[in-house]
């Protein structure tokens, strides 16, 4: 029998320049069932206030957002929090993109966003250049970066992927994975794919690991 | 009995983000208290807004509050213990300019100590030495006039250092160990993590009798009547926290802690601060529970009352008024099942019909008016509805 697609929305730029927009793209390729909240044809000030929350967050799996999208303006800031609100109401599981800025001074800004609204979130990804910014921040080792921020803020799942080794890392409440994916691909591939088949293979140790390598040769 | 309720954090809903609007909001909720997260490194530019927000607080009831760096290392070498004490030490500071009533701060693993003695004795020895630091920063006579704006340094006591429990076994903290620390430093206060408290003893908090006997507790051991409880449903496995949710999606209700508080927390002068992923949602939540618990409690007074008038009328024993209450209303409802029963007897035909009807109908009714609620729209209600999409 063939399975639903898994359903998600991201919260990303209009001209979809963010990460968080990148995965959405790459989740559609996959064939996810994914949109944008924001369409590409809405005027820069955007009002998030005419967002229907509800209606769009309801009944998906996901909510997917990038750190650096409070930084963007009063419209996105407010956007970006609402948006983890209802989806904590509507049951929609939140996952964070942690980028660095374009203005890489603001990390701290980005990180302090994040850190404020850590208890909405339920996948946190930290890209390789985060993970250097954030070791600096928060003053330990890219090493055991995310094991830390997982037992800090208890975020069920911490997760990242270097694409040069093809290797993934997720930290989650039951241990710590490290699973060697085969086959290139890009950052926002392999989370859209983690995305995808997370909602399937469950949560627990052998379902990461099987979400993990799911867009393996 | 004072109890403080507010989230830990500007308000979710709050247009601003800054501390005084986010006290704003919460005022207008109708709650009072807050905690400020310092979760990362406190910049200059945030003093102003946290004298702001000191000067509100003094000039009215609001109470404030400040939480220390969410990861600390006070067991651990003497690297991570600097390290950790710088933090706080920013920490207090602040708590200082935004004229915080209690400071809470985290132990951390425990390193290279086992639980115990030795590990609790560590630990009150630093935290003596927080107490001292705080006292230092609040009273210093020389800096008075520097502090002219700040009439809450000279004028009120100094900040209570909070001890968290934690909510993992790896982890200092239980409960028993908080309140030996607190019971021998002067001027701690316990932080009753009640999410960690729940987590750790594997959820054990459920019932009413539960809270009362940690209070209970805490009264033998620690011996004061300041609390300050941090609340917030919780996922835990294996006596270890695993992720906070809402109050409504955990094990751990409110309920009872409320029907507690409502009938025996009178001693109790309480602060609860709503750590949720819905904190000022929660905050009402609880606000709204305590006071349905209140409720009942004077409707069951004012029973009591006029059963005595009652019976000091008729010259008869309350207890005696109470039972013949106690047939009368048995006999009421004996006579409506049977007189129910009687014409239930008479169109027996129709009886399984009426019967099934109404539950056919109810998932519809349900159905319906969730699909009401999704179209309008915008507005956060507290639906008793559970997930019914959670994907894992």
């Amino acid at each position: 029998m063939e399975r639903a697609p898994v359903r998600m929305v991201g919260l990303g730029r209009q001209d979809r320049s963010d990460s968080a927009s990148a995965v959405v793209e790459a989740s559609l390729e996959i064939g996810a069932d994914a949109q944008f909240i924001i369409d590409c044809s809405e005027i820069r000030e955007f009002d998030q206030g005419l967002i229907d929350w509800r209606g769009m967050l309801e009944s998906k799996h996901w909510l997917v957002l990038s750190s650096s999208a409070p930084l963007d303006g009063d419209s996105m800031k407010w956007a970006w929090g609402s948006s983890l609100t209802f989806a904590e109401l509507e049951g929609c599981k939140a996952a964070m993109i942690v980028d660095v800025p374009e203005d890489s001074t603001r990390m701290d800004e980005a990180w302090g966003s994040v850190i404020e609204r850590i208890r909405q979130i339920n996948l946190l990804f930290i890209g390789p250049e985060a993970m250097k910014a954030l070791a600096e921040l928060e003053d330990t080792e890219p090493s055991i970066l995310l094991n830390e921020v997982r037992s800090r803020s208890l975020v069920p799942i911490v997760c990242s992927f270097d694409q040069s080794e093809g290797v993934a890392h997720v930290s989650h409440s039951l241990g710590h994975e490290i699973v060697e994916v085969s086959g290139r691909m890009g950052l926002e591939r392999w989370l859209a794919g983690f995305l995808c088949e997370l909602p399937q293979s469950g949560s627990g140790t052998s379902g990461i690991v099987s979400a993990a390598r799911s867009l393996s040769d | 009995m004072p109890l403080k309720l507010g989230p830990a954090g500007v308000p979710l809903s709050c247009k601003g983000r800054t501390i005084v609007e986010g006290m704003d909001d919460i005022t207008v909720l109708g709650l009072d208290a807050m905690e400020v997260q310092t979760v990362r490194t406190i910049q200059p530019q945030h003093f102003d807004q946290y004298w702001q927000a000191g000067i509100l607080s003094w000039k009215s009831d609001f109470e404030m509050n400040m939480h220390g760096p969410y990861y600390a290392e006070l067991l651990g070498n003497k690297r991570e213990r600097n390290r950790t004490l710088s933090k706080m030490e920013t920490s207090l500071q602040a708590g200082k300019i935004i004229n915080a009533r209690h400071l809470t701060f985290h132990v951390g693993p425990y390193g290279e100590y086992d639980p115990g003695h030795e590990a609790n004795e560590q630990v009150a020895n630093v935290m003596s030495g927080i107490v001292e630091r705080v006292r230092e920063v609040w009273g210093d006579e020389e800096e008075e006039e520097d502090y002219a704006a700040f009439p809450w340094v000279h004028e009120s006591e100094p900040s209570l250092v909070g001890i968290e429990t934690s909510g993992r076994q790896e982890l200092w903290g239980t409960v028993e160990e908080v309140l030996e620390v607190c019971n021998h430093v002067e001027g701690t206060v316990p932080v009753l993590n009640m999410g960690h408290i729940h987590a750790r003893g594997h959820g054990r908090l459920r019932t009413s009798e539960d809270y009362a006997e940690l209070f209970e507790k805490a009264r033998e051991t620690y011996g004061g009547s300041t609390f300050y409880c941090h609340f917030a449903g919780v996922e835990h496995r294996m006596g270890n926290a695993l992720h906070y949710t809402q109050i409504k999606k955990s094990d751990l209700k409110f309920e009872p802690f409320a029907e507690y508080l409502a009938e025996e927390g009178d001693w109790m002068d309480i602060t609860i601060i709503s750590d949720s992923p819905l904190l000022e949602h929660d905050a009402m939540y609880m606000l709204q529970h305590y006071d349905k618990a209140r409720q009942r409690l004077l409707e069951i007074k004012a029973r009591d009352e006029r059963r005595a008038k009652l019976a000091a009328q008729q010259g008869i024993d309350p207890e005696e008024l109470k039972r013949r209450e106690e047939e009368a209303a048995a006999a009421r409802k004996s006579q409506l099942t049977s007189e129910l029963e009687e014409s239930s007897k008479k169109s027996p035909a129709k009886k399984s019909p009426a019967k099934k009807a109404p539950a056919k109908k109810a998932p519809a009714k349900k159905a319906s008016s969730k699909g009401k609620g999704s179209k309008s729209g915008g507005m956060i209600s507290f639906d008793e509805s559970s997930d019914e999409d959670d994907v894992f």
